[in-house]
């Protein structure tokens, strides 16, 4: 066996010239202007992945370096510098820091700097992230700092020339395959925030149909006229129905100032958010309930008074009626929100002038489709006639009711009605859309709103959760099992335990049964106990 | 800072640093020899891991991350019985030479790794390998020896080295350097003072304006700290060096030119911790 001996350290040994980046570079600050390095030697091998760590966590450049890209310490498409001071986290911007004291930054004279910080510089792992921020900007919207750029120049030479982003093409959905597609890898990668527009001026102004559920809610707010200037567009769409849609868009796009029709949708609801200080979910909740109750009555009516043509005319299943509604209800712009004319399709915004051709397809192969696809797909799946029979195929008449202050959800990107409105906050649903599991034209219709509340497991209100039951109506009897996994929240069903509304409510008013009854007894006997105090409880009210 | 760490408290800091390593070591070693087809070591060095980690759960409370050093000392004082506990198992168990025997001695163990991915000791330091990588070029370089902290300038540090820097190198240092520890952790079980294990701190901790760099020499290798304050109650940045980042940087070097069934005794043979790479 052949053992060799240690040798022992000889005390002679001096220190050997490691090599722990021992190249005298200057140091490059990060919040000057300057963010290259000069050439370092290579004679140091080891700083190869060192200056790939500086590079992936500060963005500095060292030129002659073998490759800093791909990024190795984060994501490949991760953007932004993660440890400079300026970059801001989403989690915090959410949820203040848990510390005892935030770090703080003092300039020479001891006072506080306040950078100022890029909430969507923060790109999350999920798009949650996002959401969740957008939504704490929007609830406590910090004052802005009122910082001198005179009194530090090397932090307004920070702040200023932010990293000229590229970001992804968006690539618009393209409708050859309805159903679950996915909404294309570039869509669906974006982590970093959408790119302002650098100035009014920049904004094309584009034939197709815009982003314009901003504008023309702003315009039904002010009490406009209907934007049903058809003859004023330009182009010719393939699809009549997209024809009606993309007209008053365009009147809308002309009449809007560039400025102001550059406006970001995520600034939306800070001006338009309807009550602030009601959590927004609590809110859109409410208006939901509202909505459904006023739906059932009518629907009720209409079953008393037999309403024959309004029945007829609203044939979830039939795309052709679909698309006849959508030319009644655009013109009428003064019910609060037509649900159709909001295609899938990036705003003028998204497309950069870096990159005009990826960006923007011809008018006439993508964009009238995306209009009328919509509509049909939505007929299609039958989500409106699901829950409410002759639900949003309606005509004005009918419309109305349930159609108020709904306005349709967007193309994903945060413009979801949701969002705009100040009803949703951080939905989750959005993460669902940028991945691409749900199409983004899939945002509008209650169905699909019904569906994303199941994904986010909020309790539904007023009715137990078990489908079967919306659809039997049955009356049975509550049982303690029952009204335990309806407070939860979970998504499990109970077999065999089916529950109506009133007797829920009914349930949660019971008292419960004092501690000590029941405690030990075998749970069906339990049950008894609940069930008979209940019923106690009930006659004593009565 | 002004903060001045009591004696037992650095001895102690030593005597548990020095028992940690040795749990890393027998981790690579069992894990080593565990990828190339042997199983058994993986049990022996698990049986001596229990042992070592019963005995620092009693003093520090945790097995895997203990936690024990605080800001001006420790979390606690050793348990009473602990020196005696840790001389007996010192004595005997981690040091035998079952390793020695099991692995040192197996003719395939040593056609699989000598001559395999050896290192040159220019290369080494230009990457930036530490550690028992470095020291199987030959390189004594050893922060605890060549930079001494706590008390190792008090005590006699041994440093094993090999001469080709192949994998059997690697694992030659691994292995004497638990020796080199056991030696170590006799000589603190006679220096130990008595006294307390913690300082007064002031209410609030600050670090004094300006930058440090310290380092220690950790299982694998070097670990630095960076540590730049603005004088304020937080740090300004804190830079990690650890070892493994640098070490694995070596492997493309290491891989070029060799067999593929060698790149798992050349992979294994750099012992890296994944967690220590991408922090």
């Amino acid at each position: 066996m052949p053992v060799r001996t240690a040798s022992r350290w000889w005390p002679s040994c001096t220190r050997p010239p490691l090599a722990t980046a021992s190249h005298s570079v200057p140091v490059a600050r990060v919040g000057a202007r300057r963010r290259r390095c000069p050439p370092s030697p290579r004679s140091t091998a080891g700083a190869e992945w060192m200056e790939r760590e500086t590079y992936d966590m500060f963005g500095i450049d060292f030129p002659g370096h073998p490759g800093l890209e791909p990024r190795i310490l984060t994501v490949e498409n991760f953007e932004g510098w993660p440890l400079r001071k300026d970059f801001h986290l989403a989690s915090r911007a959410a949820k203040p820091w848990p510390g005892v004291a935030e770090p703080v930054e003092l300039d020479e004279e001891g006072n506080k700097i306040e950078r100022e910080r890029a909430i969507g510089d923060a790109p999350g792992p999920y798009e949650l992230d996002k959401a969740m921020a957008e939504q704490a900007k929007r609830v406590n919207a910090p004052p802005t700092p009122a910082v001198e750029p005179e009194a530090e120049p090397v932090e307004a030479a920070a702040s200023q020339p932010r990293r000229q982003r590229s970001p992804p093409p968006l690539v618009p959905w393209t409708p050859q395959t309805p159903g679950r597609t996915r909404a294309g890898p570039a869509a669906t990668r974006q982590h970093g925030p959408r790119p302002r527009p650098r100035s009014g001026a920049s904004v094309r102004p584009r034939p197709g149909p815009p982003r314009l559920a901003p504008a023309l809610r702003r315009q039904q707010a002010e009490g406009g006229p209907p934007p049903a200037d058809e003859a004023a567009q330009g182009d010719a769409p393939a699809d009549p129905a997209a024809e009606q849609a993309d007209a008053p868009a365009e009147a809308v796009e002309a009449e809007v100032p560039p400025a102001a029709a550059a406006e970001q949708p995520e600034a939306e609801p800070v001006s338009a958010g309807e009550d602030e200080d009601v959590d927004p979910r609590v809110a859109a909740r409410r208006k939901r309930q509202a909505e459904a109750r006023a739906a059932r009555a009518k629907a009720r009516a209409d079953k008393a008074g037999g309403a024959g043509d309004a029945i007829g005319s609203a044939g979830p299943t039939d795309a052709a009626s679909e698309q006849g509604s959508a030319d009644a209800a655009v013109p009428t712009a003064a019910a609060p929100s037509p649900v159709e004319p909001r295609p899938a399709e990036p705003s003028p915004v998204e497309a950069s002038p870096a990159e005009p051709t990826a960006a923007e397809p011809g008018p006439a192969e993508t964009r009238p489709a995306p209009t009328a696809e919509p509509a049909a797909d939505r007929a299609r799946r039958g989500a409106p006639g699901r829950r409410r029979p002759g639900g949003a195929g309606q005509g004005q008449g009918r419309g109305t009711a349930q159609a108020t202050g709904r306005t349709a959800c967007g193309q994903g990107q945060g413009a979801c009605g949701a969002v705009r409105d100040g009803r949703g906050g951080g939905r989750v649903s959005d993460l669902d859309v940028r991945r691409g599991a749900v199409p983004r034209r899939h945002r509008a219709g209650r169905g699909h709103r019904a569906r994303d509340q199941r994904r986010r497991r909020l309790p539904r209100p007023r009715t137990c959760r078990c489908r079967s039951v919306r659809r039997t109506r049955r009356p049975t009897a509550c049982s303690a099992s029952c009204s335990r996994w309806t407070a939860s929240g979970s998504a499990t069903r109970v077999p065999g335990h089916r529950l109506h509304a009133p007797r829920l409510r009914e349930a949660r008013r019971a008292p419960r049964l004092p501690p000590d009854h029941g405690a030990g007894q075998p749970p069906r006997l339990a049950v008894r106990l609940l069930q008979r105090a209940r019923r106690r409880a009930r006659g004593r009210a009565s | 800072m002004e903060i001045e760490v009591p004696d037992r408290a650095q001895w102690i800091r030593m005597l548990i640093a020095e028992w940690n390593r040795i749990l890393n070591h027998l981790m690579f070693i069992g894990s080593y020899a565990l990828e190339l087809g042997a199983i058994t070591p993986m049990f022996y060095a698990f049986r001596e891991r229990e042992d070592i980690q019963h005995l620092l759960e009693s003093a520090t409370g945790g097995r895997l991350h203990f936690t024990y050093n605080q800001v001006g000392g420790l979390k606690i004082d050793l348990p009473k019985g602990f020196l005696r506990l840790g001389g007996g198992l010192a004595g005997h168990a981690p040091g035998s030479a079952d390793y020695f025997d099991l692995v040192l001695g197996n003719e395939i163990f040593h056609g699989r790794t000598k001559g395999v991915g050896p290192l040159p000791p220019d290369v080494a330091l230009s990457i930036g390998v530490t550690g028992p990588t470095l020291q199987a070029t030959g390189l004594p370089e050893d922060s605890r020896v060549t930079e001494p902290y706590l008390k190792y300038g008090e005590i006699d540090v041994e440093v094993p080295v090999g001469e080709n820097g192949d994998a059997f190198d690697r694992f030659y240092c691994l292995l004497h350097r638990i020796r080199a520890s056991l030696d170590i952790i006799d000589q603190i079980h006679d220096h130990i003072p008595a006294g307390p294990v913690n300082t007064k701190l002031p209410k609030m901790v600050k670090a004094p304006e300006g930058a440090t760099y310290v380092r220690t020499e950790n299982p694998l290798g070097q670990l630095g700290y960076w540590l730049e304050s603005d004088g304020g109650r937080t740090p300004w940045r804190l830079k990690m060096r650890t070892p493994s980042f640098s070490n694995v940087q070596a492997i493309p070097y290491l891989m070029r030119g060799q067999l593929l069934p060698d790149a798992i005794s050349i992979l294994g043979s750099v012992f890296f911790v994944v967690g220590d790479i991408d922090r």
